[in-house]
């Protein structure tokens, strides 16, 4: 019964790792862009459903779908006016650098931006102090987060058929696998950059709304989860959607399960030596890295 | 499952691995004649309580000891043991432990009870004045440990680079070393009296620790008796 309970809470950890290591995965397939700054946009999706929730009085999935629009448009706003001009202005020798590094800044501008207004006290969601949970036996299912993690599995299993069945889907796809090739074809490369940056964007910001539901949020809450999102993208094969979203199940379930092996205070030790372990194995990942989403 | 002593004790250490914590735990350790049913060791911060909390509920404990040192831990940890049902006394060896935030995170009814370990005076007798006037200041419900000890923590080294005449390292801590303050205002804010000096190891002497009780969304002051401002009660 207790290896159920940690592989429940492993489950619903690992839905949200993966549908915030998706929008990453899908940054890097398509831009071969490292955005350290991901998960301080979910950060602010955290913040914004939390002001949303004050001042329309709605629930957190309401307030996170309310979001979407200007999650969306500030993704359009940094990719254009941030990302692209970084490329164009050749900084470095390779753009990638100068991307990477344009970020980094962009990261700890929204820390610190989000610290001057909000500061630095963690800020919670009233209904987060409902303690709401379903009995099953000896099981404990908290509800937030398992509504949390049908929500990531709905998103993530849009975004996939999204990806690979609609005329938008294609021109990401496209443009993530042979920029040139779909230049010379016709398609707008540009615009599918633009694009992929909002939807990533927007992703993150929606998991920071389901997240807030029951994790406190502070200008730093997004340094918490950076890393394992990077980790769960490369196992899963660097630009891979669907091995960003394996890895980072894998991930929720080593944290959680590890425990019935060894002290829990190495739990993230286990999670680093299994993610190094694969990468002596499997360089490129479980699904490998790809040029096709 | 350990069965309990003969105190019917049955208490269960949940710690992060911050130094001060792991000395502490150590300490209770040394201490009590009672053996502990669940030691459970995290690395902060914790994404997820759940596997903590299952682990510590297997041993049915009736005490918990909670050094979690970040407030997203202290929250995290606190709702995980009430939706799994336990009823066990919650005591939490921090201060922050009795900030506003925890009761904003967790809620009245989740903090119900809760004990806190602290070496700043919360709401209580001595600093009742300092209190109003920062809640009326800051629209906050009373005074946090944080503003306490930033308060206090500049005055007192306001005071020593008085004394010192110069702001060097060695000047300073010569200074903080040598005093013995009596009339700065802040240390009202210290339980157990005004009065401020350091013992040839470094540490304040005369140190008197106080015990808070999360009681109707209020912390209220059950120990020492001197500052108390209400009464232990037990969990419901």
């Amino acid at each position: 019964m207790y290896a159920l309970q940690l592989v429940i809470a492993g489950l619903q950890q690992g839905g949200i790792i993966a549908l915030l290591s998706m929008g990453l995965a899908l940054m890097f397939g398509v831009l071969r862009l490292v955005n350290f700054a991901q998960a301080d946009f979910m950060m602010l999706g955290m913040y914004g459903v939390i002001v949303l929730t004050a001042t329309l009085h709605t629930n957190f999935v309401l307030s996170s779908l309310l979001l979407a629009i200007p999650a969306f448009a500030a993704g359009l706003f940094v990719y254009q006016f941030i990302i692209r001009q970084v490329a164009k202005a050749k900084l470095a020798s390779a753009p990638e650098h100068a991307q990477l590094l344009a970020t980094l800044g962009l990261s700890l501008v929204l820390q610190n931006g989000a610290e001057m207004i909000w500061g630095a006290t963690p800020r919670s969601l009233p209904s987060a102090q409902e303690l709401s949970v379903w009995h099953i036996g000896k099981l404990s299912i908290d509800q937030p987060r398992t509504i949390g993690f049908c929500i990531a599995v709905v998103v993530a299993v849009t975004m996939l058929l999204v990806l690979r069945n609609t005329h938008i889907g294609r021109t990401v796809r496209a443009a993530a696998s042979d920029r040139e090739a779909a230049i010379y074809v016709g398609i707008n490369v540009r615009k599918a950059y633009l694009l992929t940056f909002a939807v990533s964007i927007l992703l993150s910001v929606i998991v920071g709304g389901i997240l807030v539901s029951y994790y406190p949020v502070t200008p730093q809450t997004g340094s918490d989860f950076i890393l394992l999102m990077f980790t769960a993208v490369i196992m899963g094969g660097l630009g891979n959607v669907m091995g960003a979203m394996a890895g980072g199940l894998i991930l929720g379930l080593v944290q959680s399960l590890s425990q019935l092996i060894i002290p829990l205070e190495l739990n993230n030790a286990v999670v680093f030596g299994l993610f190094l372990a694969l990468m002596l194995v499997r360089p490129k990942g479980i699904f490998g890295e790809v040029t096709r989403l | 499952m350990r069965a309990a002593g003969s105190s019917g004790i049955r208490l269960a250490l949940m710690t992060d691995n911050n130094v001060a914590n792991v000395d502490v735990k150590a300490f209770i350790k040394k201490k009590l004649t009672e053996p502990v049913v669940s030691e459970q060791t995290w690395t902060p911060p914790l994404a997820d309580a759940t596997p903590v909390v299952s682990a510590v509920m297997q041993t049915n404990p009736n005490v918990i000891y909670l050094g979690a040192t970040s407030t997203s831990d202290q929250t995290l940890v606190i709702k995980q043991l009430a939706a799994q049902g336990s009823k066990a006394l919650i005591i939490l060896g921090a201060s922050s432990g009795a900030n506003p935030v925890l009761l904003d995170a967790v809620g009245a009814k989740g903090m119900e009870g809760v004990l806190v370990v602290t070496g700043v005076s919360f709401p209580g007798k001595g600093p009742a004045e300092i209190d109003k006037r920062y809640a009326t200041a800051t629209g906050r419900a009373f005074m946090d440990c944080e503003a306490m000890t930033g308060y206090m923590n500049i005055t007192i080294l306001g005071q020593a680079l008085e004394k010192a005449g110069k702001a060097e390292p060695e000047a300073l801590n010569q200074a903080l070393k040598e005093m013995d303050a009596h009339d700065v205002p802040s240390l009202s804010l210290l339980p157990g009296g005004s009065r401020l000096r350091f013992g040839a190891n470094g540490r304040r002497e005369g140190v008197v620790v106080e015990l808070v009780q999360w009681q109707d969304g209020r912390p209220l002051v059950v120990y020492p008796p001197e500052v108390a401002n209400g009464t232990l009660k037990r969990r419901a």
